[in-house]
């Protein structure tokens, strides 16, 4: 058993009188430790994947087994634990409270959670170890991405969802990320998912779940990933 | 016309923000409106229901009544507009002190509220409350005839009159010196010689408005004239008094010499007709009396002669007999006698014939013959005369026994005549005696009546001017403390409904940004992008201003006036739509809220286009002070640091909740503030400092303890009383003319009555060397202790006070001093009121001579009780709409300050923060800028509520600006509800937010 097991998941938007099916009957799984990419254009039902991935949004049937349990009959509150102690989320706009120093952005997140990473100790894993006394307005995007990231493995989560992390940066900076999300999920083996429509970040995936109008279209597995150096978008 | 809709679209779209914006400005206008409207509005209503009854603007009594030329004097002055006299009767009935008026219709006309008019002279009409249609109501007093034709009234209507506009109806000259009833019959049903009250309605005073300055300049020149007209009518009739009095007594004496000269001659003939009428029955009786003695004398006389002629007839027969006997004869009786001696005589002649005459017996029987003839001729002799004798004595007895009858009849009939003299004389003697009773009865009352005219005292007219109507002035006093209150409440609304306003546009502008830069780079004129926001502002506002100036212009002044109709009798308000006033509201409100929209928008366009496109540079964060200060921040949790941090991050924001806090509070405090001071401010002034139960007036002062009126007093339980010299003098400052009680007591202990006590709560006592003048005059003259003030009578006198105390006192400004001080600044004393506890033996001491009225304190404090619940009124009002207020600032806020963080919520609840912990992220601000808020706010209040308390007292008043620590307690709880309720409504919001919005792009 996979350590994320998604099945038949479909998910319908009811807008008025207009029916949106987002997601049709969506099936994959993914292992534990695994660096996932979810690739697909607009509007292909990523963001969807992504929402109920990350337990901020219920599917309309299937299910979503983490660790084996389901989450797709979770109500609000079980939702908000799960979030709280399985999830870490990358925004695309890194979501930082500005007037929070980089530091106490980390801490936080890391106050609700069982067993937080220490704060200053990731953050420095991050690169940001000089830096954290620093307010976002006084980081550029890259480090604010990075005190994100920090932010969501401060709370040592069982799955690091990122959605589209790469989304506001240049691509020096957004590899730089790229790279910074590769190490960490193979030195501290914890499952991420990037969302990304970037096909290019998908090269590094071990895994790469391709998503086309609500469905799966494909899904590709790299034996060998390639690093962040040899690609370039 | 796509701007249009836009802004539509944007008002369906934020409801809430656009609902918020029109009820903050309603409630401002409102406020402003209908609280600076409702004393007008009642003023206007009052003067409206004044002008349709004719309310008089003077009113004349007089000491000796007016009458038809006192009428027409009157009615010719150049400033009476309408005039009309009335009888006014004053009664006690079932206790009650009852005006009896009889129904006017020109000036002080009633209205008929149920019922009808009185058509016959037995119904009547009653004030609305008091008896019930249908109820008799009986004059007790038994000299009613004096006024009133009848004394057994039916009631057939009621009414309201604009005279007795409030429950206490001032003063009556019966009973106990309050008026408690009045009723109304028709005029014709009067007995009176003379009017009682002329009423009239000066030119032009019905255009004027009643309480307002001109109505007082219209009056002014009929008072003029009055004044002057006063003393003339006085003397005239005085003058006619005295020639009426003086004319009747003449008349009276005159009939008086009448009826004696008339009488006496009458009186003296019957005298001299009974007299001689006596006169003649005497004589009658004289001449009877003689009669009868005559009658027995004559008797005597008869009788006499007649016994003393049978006695010698009967001598001479004794002799005969003897002779008799001689020849041998003895008789019984004459006849006998004569008989025999015939028989002898026939014997001797038969022996004579037988003898020859030489016979010597011849001779001798010759002889013998011749004797005894010659002795029955004697014997014939005698007894003829004893026969004669007889017959006479019997004749005389005849005449005798009828002439006694007739005299004893004649005596009889004068004794009837004696008798019918004696009724006469009877009768004459009472008649008489009646007579001069009459006569000196008569004198007697001319005498009394010439007494009484020496001590007349010249008739004196009292004019009355609606001020002296308490209904009328209690009111105006209770329309301006409303005033007085509007002056200072609505700014603060209107400026907490400003900044809320300019707050919610900056926010939403600052929502909007990135359209107003995708307008912008479209090429859509800047006017006309402000104007979007501009007309977005504008309706909220108008709509605003409509609901605000409809509630403003109609609720709010019903509100207030139904409350005050509790202790008056008038008519329902008209509300007057103020335009002028209503247009500046508006302009001021239009201009205003364009001019922050403008200014919000046009600060906008600083950026260009394309900078508007991107996202707003997110605000540096910032280190607090606080964090410098190590110690105390290594202490504070992580939660809390955040929160100072958030809360110094929107400085605008906190000040604005702060100022929107605080504001409420403030008048929160400010309305329970007026509450405690007003509901003290009685219980202090007539509890604690003025401690008795009632003034006594006197009829005539006296100039020292009147032992009379000790006794009665004392007859009367009544311990302790305090002479007293109280008169009004006034002192001038601030171009008028302020009043002063001045009292001057007997006893230099006043401590049954009063407890006066200086600024710092030291006792106070009376001295030979100076005054206590209350707290206000010392605050109004700005003068102190050893310092002099400078009072004048009502004669313009000056007199100089030294001041040697200032006491605490709430009402009305007194000088009090002791007789000692009294006599050297003013003269003589002398006492013309009795301060005493009476415990309701008023009736009582009315009813001596000594008393003409009785003040009691508990009246005064009634009627000071209802002004002052127009001001606990009004604070519900305060209370009420900072409320509101305080719930919609507080909401709004909130909402501003969710929505300017819906990101960071929403990336907080991502991170898997529980509903509590998020609410709690932004309650912890919400509480510290209360806590803050309210603090602030108690500050503000206990400064705002003293600054109302100030603009609020008049001339005579001075309000405890201390609040009672529950008002404190009691303005916190409720900010603190209010804060829970918006939080809890809040939650609901926090709630809802999605948190896809985290996803999204920064705008």
């Amino acid at each position: 058993m996979a350590f994320i097991e998604v099945k038949d998941l479909t998910k319908i938007y009811q807008m008025g009188e207009v029916t949106i099916k987002a997601l049709d009957n969506v099936s994959f799984s993914i292992d534990e430790g695994e660096l996932v990419v979810v690739l697909g254009p607009s509007g292909a039902g990523k963001t969807t994947i992504l929402n109920i991935l990350g337990g901020m949004d219920s599917p309309t049937s299937g299910e979503i087994i983490i660790d084996g349990t389901d989450i797709s009959k979770y109500n609000r509150k079980e939702l908000t634990k799960y979030r709280r102690y399985d999830i870490g989320f990358v925004f695309q706009f890194y979501n930082l409270v500005g007037n929070l120093t980089a530091l106490e952005n980390v801490s936080l997140a890391n106050q609700i959670c069982k067993n937080p990473k220490d704060s200053k100790e990731t953050l420095a894993s991050v690169g940001l170890k000089d830096r954290m006394d620093h307010f976002p307005a006084q980081l550029s995007g890259g480090e604010q991405q990075r005190v994100s990231i920090a932010r969501a493995l401060a709370k040592n989560p069982k799955i690091l969802l990122c959605d589209e992390p790469t989304g506001a940066l240049d691509s020096k900076t957004g590899k730089m990320i790229i790279k910074l999300l590769q190490n960490t999920c193979h030195k501290t083996k914890t499952t991420t998912i990037i969302i990304t429509h970037n096909a290019v970040i998908a090269e590094i995936a071990d895994k790469v779940i391709k998503v086309k109008n609500g469905t799966i279209e494909d899904i590709i597995i790299h034996k060998k990933p390639k690093s962040v150096e040899e690609i370039d978008w | 016309m796509f701007m249009f809709k836009n802004t539509l679209r944007k008002i369906k779209h934020s409801l809430g923000r656009f609902i918020t914006l029109i009820l903050i400005i309603a409630i401002g206008a409102a406020f402003f409106a209908g609280v600076r409207e409702t004393s007008s509005d009642m003023i206007r209503t009052m003067d409206e229901y004044y002008d349709k009854t004719n309310l008089m603007d003077y009113r004349i009594v007089s000491t000796m009544g007016l009458t038809e030329d006192d009428l027409t004097a009157l009615k010719n002055l150049n400033n009476t507009e309408v005039i009309e006299a009335n009888y006014t009767y004053e009664t006690v009935i079932d206790g009650d002190a009852t005006k009896i008026y009889g129904i006017t219709h020109d000036i002080n006309n009633v209205t008929l509220v149920d019922g009808k008019m009185p058509e016959e002279d037995n119904e009547c009409l009653v004030l609305d409350g008091s008896y019930n249609i249908g109820d008799t109501i009986i004059i007790e007093d038994e000299d009613y005839g004096d006024y009133l034709k009848n004394n057994t009234y039916k009631v057939v209507g009621t009414v309201n009159s604009s005279m007795y506009i409030y429950s206490n109806l001032g003063i009556s000259t019966v009973s106990d010196g309050k008026l408690d009833n009045v009723i109304y019959i028709n005029k014709d049903n009067f007995n009176m010689e003379y009017y009682t009250e002329i009423y009239l309605i000066a030119k032009g005073s019905t255009d004027a408005t009643s309480y307002r300055d001109d109505y007082d300049e219209t009056i002014k020149e009929l008072n003029a004239e009055l004044e002057e007209l006063a003393p003339i009518r006085e003397t005239i009739r005085y003058e006619e008094i005295k020639t009426a009095a003086m004319e009747e007594i003449y008349d009276a004496r005159e009939e008086i010499n009448n009826l004696k000269s008339e009488n006496e001659e009458k009186f003296s003939d019957a005298k001299e007709e009974l007299d001689s009428g006596q006169a003649q029955i005497n004589s009658g009786y004289a001449q009877i009396n003689n009669a009868l003695a005559e009658l027995e004398t004559r008797r005597t006389q008869v009788l006499t002669e007649l016994d003393n002629n049978e006695a010698t007839l009967n001598t001479n027969l004794a002799k005969i007999n003897a002779t008799l006997t001689t020849y041998g004869i003895v008789t019984s009786n004459i006849d006998e006698s004569i008989n025999a001696l015939n028989t002898e005589i026939t014997n001797l002649n038969n022996l004579l014939a037988t003898l020859d005459e030489t016979n010597p017996q011849y001779q001798i029987t010759v002889e013998t013959i011749n004797n005894l003839n010659t002795l029955v001729t004697s014997l014939n002799e005698i007894k003829s005369g004893l026969n004669e004798i007889t017959n006479a004595r019997n004749e005389f007895n005849n005449t005798y026994n009828e002439t006694l009858n007739t005299l004893n009849s004649n005596r009889e009939d004068l004794d009837k005549q004696q008798e019918t003299l004696n009724e006469n004389l009877e009768e004459y003697n009472t008649n008489y005696a009646e007579f001069q009773n009459q006569i000196n009865e008569g004198l007697t009352e001319i005498a009394n009546a010439e007494a009484e005219i020496a001590t007349l005292e010249k008739p004196e007219w009292y004019l009355f001017d609606r001020e002296d109507n308490s209904g009328y002035t209690t009111f105006l006093e209770s329309a301006t403390k409303i005033d007085s209150i509007a002056a200072v409440f609505p700014i603060f609304f209107i400026a907490v409904a400003f900044l809320m306003c300019l707050n919610t546009m900056t926010r939403m502008i600052e929502e909007e940004r990135t359209e107003i830069g995708i307008f912008t780079s479209l090429g859509i004129g800047k006017f006309k992008i402000i104007f979007s926001y501009i007309f977005y502002v504008l309706l909220a506002t108008l709509l605003g201003l409509l609901i605000g100036l409809t509630i403003g212009y109609t609720i709010i002044p019903h509100v207030l006036y139904n409350v005050y109709t509790q202790s008056y009798i008038i008519p329902g308000l008209k509300t007057y739509a103020n335009i002028p006033i209503c247009i500046s509201i508006i302009e001021v409100c239009i201009i205003t809220m364009s001019l922050v929209t403008f200014i919000a928008v046009a600060v906008k366009f600083k950026n260009s286009p394309a900078n508007l496109l991107r996202p707003a540079s997110p605000k540096n964060g910032r280190k607090v002070l606080l964090e410098k200060i190590n110690f105390i921040w290594k202490r504070i949790s992580f939660s809390w640091k955040v929160t100072i941090r958030n809360l110094f991050r929107y400085k605008k924001r906190i000040i604005m909740t702060l100022i929107g806090i605080s504001g409420c509070t403030a008048l929160l405090l400010t309305g329970f503030g007026i509450k405690d001071s007003i509901s003290k401010i009685l219980d202090i002034q007539y509890g604690e400092i003025e401690k008795y139960d009632s003034m006594l007036f006197l009829n005539e002062s006296v100039t020292e303890e009147n032992v009379e009126i000790n006794n009665l007093l004392a007859n009367n339980n009544i311990e302790n009383p305090l002479y007293a010299h109280m008169e009004t003098l006034t002192f001038a400052a601030n171009n008028k003319n302020i009043d002063v009680y001045s009292l001057a007591f007997l006893d230099n202990d006043i401590s049954n009555y009063y407890d006066l006590l200086d600024l710092n709560g030291n006792p106070l006592s009376l001295d030979d060397e100076g005054a206590i003048v209350t707290e206000k005059i010392a605050d109004i003259l700005n003068v102190d202790v050893g310092d002099t003030i400078t009072l004048r009578d009502n004669n313009n006198e000056i007199y100089v006070i030294k001041i040697s105390g200032i006491s605490k006192n709430y009402i009305n400004n007194y000088v009090y001093m002791n007789t000692n001080y009294y006599n050297l600044v003013f003269g003589d004393i002398s006492y013309n009121t009795i301060i005493a506890n009476i415990n309701d033996l008023g009736d009582t001491l009315l009813a001596s001579e000594y008393f003409s009225n009785i003040q009691y304190t508990e009246d005064s404090v009634s009627t000071l009780q209802d002004i002052f619940d127009s001001m606990n009124h009004i604070v519900f009002l305060i209370i009420g709409f900072s409320s509101v207020l305080a719930i919609t600032v507080l909401y709004n806020l909130t909402t501003i300050n969710i929505s300017e963080r819906t990101r960071e919520i929403a990336t907080l609840k991502v991170l898997g923060f529980n509903d509590k912990e998020i609410s709690m992220y932004v309650y912890r601000e919400t509480i510290i800028l209360t806590i803050i808020g309210i603090i602030i706010g108690l500050l503000v209040g206990i400064g705002l509520n003293a600054f109302v308390l100030t603009v609020a007292e008049t001339d005579e008043i001075i309000f405890i600006k201390q609040i009672h620590y529950l008002s404190y307690i009691l303005t916190v709880v409720i900010m603190i509800i209010f804060t829970i309720i918006v939080q809890i409504i809040t939650n609901f919001i926090l709630r809802k937010v999605n948190m896809i919005d985290s996803l999204k792009s920064v705008e």
